[in-house]
């Protein structure tokens, strides 16, 4: 082989490459982007018109404004390439570039990669803070979760579901993984045999703990917040005692164990800042953010400053399982309930409605027949000939928790399918509002008949007060679309949940079992991982200021800086307040960071007094947030 | 539970039973099986006065001062709700991934 001269211009390489190929007649093929003899090319220019007006440029698109320029893009001849880029205007041409399957539409879509966020702070990409996942498969070995020396970045992993060995199981069950047996086992040629434990193919908390905090040493492509330390909790359900073959759907963890796994990950990080992310729920419940978990929840939340809980709204949006309505004084309100032929499980339905109001309860079987009335503060029983209950309605007064009433009607397996009807007369109305929600259940999801109110499909654990709710959009189009699947508030009480919403249809991250593979997921558990990063580096940007930051204003920053789709002027009721904006979240931070700095002038105090210093609070408004406007451009 | 309904089999007939305790908060799943005394249900406890630990139970987490996650038999469940300071009992429910 023979080097020969060609040639040598400032151009991008790949750019010399293709015209050279071209001086020899090469012709790239035709795709749906471009004609034969095209390329497709990203330019930044002195100015649009300046593109505009080159003749060999076809489908001009102005993306960007930037300090010089204008990044564009078109279709240019490759015998053109060079002339092209002589010209007096284009400051840079560079070939369009394949998309490879990675995180990238995420972190690129939220302004979190490493060239977004300001310096220093894009140095800190969460270090400093605990990032726990609460979730089912952690792949331990991928390489996106070890560090440089092949170490694993996880500071442990409890298996919920796991053996107890020795005293060490947190609250006496479970597996308990320290670092180090977790880098003993990597040592191994097969470490999931040395640790006892697969993730499973494809499993689902490897793919959402790469997006909250992968490093990108197997995929490429990082994470949003590349350099935070991992926790881990395989949750598991306990032995629920309707949790047999015959629960509706299938239980994957429970709600105690729940708050249990979020008591170990805070205490694990002990003093310093946690997010965690939770993707886990079902339809039922008060929807208000009374029920126990969630009141948990957000006691762990207030415990301490610099810590977040961050949970998936829910893909329930298009299930059809909320209705909604008022029952006036003395009227009459059929709720229908829809179970098809084919439907063999059990089913559940929930019916809130105002402690100041007082129904009648009616259900009527598919027949047409009645098959009782419930009135409130009673319960009913249906049974077959064999005496097994075939219907148990329940009309309680006054729920413990938010003194509300409430209707449950459970459906065995047994029970007649078809529509049934439960009839609401209002016999003392003060507000006639009514909720009701069909549980989830995977196997047969039953659902009201159309036309359906999808308003209201926030999960069960998706209404707290200090939780962060997170809806789902596709970042791989410019218009940014909601996932049709993406749940609906506003919680039951007309507070708006989700707050913002995040990149999670179609997104390519980690693959269990693979060692540096990615797969592809849809879901608002792909949306949680995204802002639970993007708290990350606001933990992370704070601390290394030496800031504490409330659960207050973690929130307010968020919300405050995320950015409104085509011209909205408030909340939505999927996409939240908006998409989320990590740099503008972190500034945020960082003003405060620089504002406290200066309020100490030149004598400042040690950072550890400083945390404890009043601080004026995040601005409040969404014009106040000075990134908003950087945003929308 | 039961068969599906065979041709001819009537229709469901609601008979009353006496409501469940106030401060229970089950799923209603779980209200149609009842709570059996000598089973062990996992718990979470809403309490009236901050760190109060109600007797019988073997209590495993606490997440802030007034709930608390425990372990009790269905005796002691129904015991529980007789006390003054429980402000309410939620029985462990499953949780689903959300996908």
């Amino acid at each position: 082989m023979k080097l020969e001269n060609v040639p040598s211009t400032s151009m991008d390489p790949r750019l010399q490459c293709l015209a050279d190929r071209s001086r020899r007649g090469f012709r790239p093929a035709a795709t749906a982007a471009k004609d034969r003899g095209e390329i497709a090319v990203i330019a930044r220019v002195k100015d649009f018109a300046s593109w505009q007006a080159m003749t060999e440029v076809r489908t001009h698109q102005p993306i960007a404004t930037v300090a010089d320029g204008v990044i564009v893009t078109g279709r240019i001849p490759i015998s053109r390439v060079e002339a092209v880029r002589a010209a007096a205007g284009v400051l840079s041409l560079k070939p369009a570039q394949p998309v490879r399957p990675t995180l990238e539409a995420t972190v690129r879509e939220i302004r979190a990669r490493k060239q977004d966020l300001p310096q220093p702070l894009a140095g800190a990409a969460g270090k400093g803070v605990v990032v726990g996942i609460v979730d089912f498969g952690c792949d331990f070995a991928h390489r996106n979760f070890r560090n440089a020396d092949g170490s694993t970045r996880l500071l442990a992993f409890w298996n919920q579901g796991g053996t107890a060995e020795g005293p060490g199981s947190p609250f006496g069950y479970g597996r308990l993984y320290e670092k180090a047996e977790i880098d003993a086992a990597l040592g191994k040629k097969d470490p999931y045999e040395a640790f006892g434990y697969r993730p499973g193919p494809a499993a689902h908390g490897t793919h959402v703990m790469d997006i909250a905090a992968g490093n990108g040493r197997g995929t490429g492509v990082p994470g949003v917040a590349p350099a935070a330390d991992l926790v881990f909790v395989q949750i598991a359900a306990d032995d629920v005692p309707w949790s047999g073959p015959d629960v509706v759907g299938r239980a994957f963890g429970d709600s105690v164990q729940l708050l249990e796994a979020l008591r170990f990950i805070f205490d694990r990080a002990g003093s310093r800042p946690c997010v965690i992310n939770i993707s886990l729920g079902t339809n039922g419940g008060p929807h208000d953010g009374t029920s126990l978990v969630e009141q948990g929840i957000d006691a762990l939340v207030a415990e301490k400053p610099n810590r977040a809980v961050v949970i998936a709204a829910s893909n329930s949006f298009a299930d059809g399982i909320h209705a909604a309505g008022t029952v006036a004084a003395g009227g009459q309100v059929d709720v229908r309930w829809e179970v098809a032929a084919a439907d063999s499980t059990e089913n559940e339905m929930e019916i809130w409605y105002s402690k100041d109001d007082e129904f009648g309860l009616e259900i009527i079987d598919p027949s047409g027949a009645s098959a009782g009335s419930v009135a409130l503060g009673q319960s009913a029983r249906a049974r077959d000939a064999q005496g097994q209950t075939q219907l148990f309605a329940a009309h309680r007064k006054a729920d413990p928790n938010n003194g509300d009433n409430v209707i449950g009607i459970f459906l065995a397996e047994g029970a007649p399918r078809g529509v049934w009807t439960l009839r609401l007369t209002g016999r003392t109305v003060v507000s006639g509002a009514y909720h009701a929600w069909i549980e989830r259940d995977d196997d047969g999801q039953s659902s009201f008949p159309a036309p359906q109110d999808n308003s209201h499909t926030l999960g069960s654990i998706s209404c707290g007060k200090e939780s962060i709710v997170v809806g789902s959009y596709d970042a791989h189009r410019s218009d940014t679309p909601l996932s049709w699947f993406s749940s609906a508030g506003p919680t039951r009480d007309g507070r708006h949940k989700p707050e913002v919403s995040a990149p999670g249809h179609d997104v390519w991250a980690a693959l269990s079992e693979s060692g540096d593979g990615s797969t592809r997921m849809s879901g608002t558990s792909m949306a949680s991982p995204a802002t639970t990063g993007t708290v990350a580096l606001m933990l992370s940007a704070a601390h290394a200021g030496g800031l504490s930051l409330s659960i207050a204003q973690i929130r307010t920053a968020l919300a405050t800086t995320a950015r409104r789709m085509g011209g909205a002027v408030a909340w939505d009721a999927r996409y939240g307040e908006g998409r989320i904006d990590a740099l503008g979240a972190v500034q945020v931070v960082s003003q405060q960071v620089a504002a406290i700095a200066a309020l100490a002038g030149p004598a400042a105090p040690p950072v550890l007094e400083r945390r404890r210093t009043p601080r004026a609070p995040v601005a409040r408004g969404r014009a106040a947030a000075p990134a908003r406007a950087a945003a929308k451009r | 539970m039961s068969q599906k309904r065979s041709k001819g089999e009537p229709p469901p007939k609601l008979s009353l039973e006496s409501a469940g305790d106030g401060k229970m908060d089950l799923p209603v799943s779980g209200q149609a099986r009842g709570l059996d005394d000598h089973r062990r249900y996992v718990v979470a406890i809403k309490v009236a006065r901050p760190g109060y630990e109600p007797p019988g139970i073997t209590v495993r987490a606490r997440a802030g001062a007034s709930v608390l996650t425990a372990e009790a038999s269905g005796a002691a469940l129904k015991e529980l709700a007789e006390d003054p300071l429980v402000v309410s009992i939620s029985v462990s429910r499953p949780l689903p991934l959300i996908k």
